[in-house]
């Protein structure tokens, strides 16, 4: 799904805030199973993900993306 | 006073009165305490990503607020006393955050209607939808 690629997709689109609401766009940024996909994969810039990881975070909070997703299901 | 966004999680088993009165009484709270309720949005019965307390599903609210900082402590406990709140979150919204909330209220409004109007109907459809359900 993701290149390996060294571009920040958010340093690219400008964007300077990330929404913690947006769980369609954060979902983008897990693994199948929940995890964050790390910064080495995905290629955003260390700025982008923190901010993305926090979002995420919160956004677990809520009940809004898993922590972890049943895959046995 | 500063800008702060609260969602609320309630237990979308209650009656659907019950919901409303729960909603009200916190945009009443804000109000009392010396806040001023921006905006409301109701995002309805979700599915949960995971269970809370044997439930599957949450009624959300967002709440858009601006109030004394020493408001927020107090609310926070009220939330935190009542328990057919599954999850609550007070959020401070800083500059960035700001900017891209206009940028989208800015957006939203000249496709519907002028600034004023265009909240009204968009918060009754939101009302609408949960009691057909």
């Amino acid at each position: 799904m993701l290149k390996k690629k060294r571009i920040c997709r958010f340093c690219e689109e400008k964007i300077e805030h990330i929404d913690y609401k947006d769980e369609k766009k954060l979902m983008r940024f897990t693994t199948e199973q929940g995890k964050i996909i790390p910064r080495r994969t995905s290629g955003t810039c260390a700025k982008h993900q923190r901010l993305l990881v926090n979002a995420i975070k919160v956004a677990r909070e809520l009940a809004l993306i898993p922590y972890v997703s049943d895959l046995t299901k | 006073m500063r800008t702060y966004e609260t969602v609320i999680v309630i237990d979308s088993l209650l009656k659907p009165e019950e919901i409303d009165s729960i909603i009200n009484k916190y945009e009443r709270f804000i109000s009392a305490n010396g806040g001023k309720v921006s905006s409301m949005d109701r995002w309805g019965k979700r599915r949960l990503a995971y269970e809370i307390n044997k439930r599957q599903y949450g009624f959300y609210v967002l709440i858009r607020f601006e109030g004394p900082s020493a408001m927020i402590k107090q609310l926070d406990r009220e939330y935190r006393l009542n328990e057919s709140l599954l999850r609550t979150k007070i959020i401070k919204l800083d500059d960035k955050a700001l900017k891209v909330l206009v940028q989208q209220t800015a957006a939203a409004a000249p496709a519907e209607a002028p600034a004023a109007p265009a909240t009204e109907p968009a918060a009754t459809a939101d009302e609408a939808a949960p009691a057909t359900t």
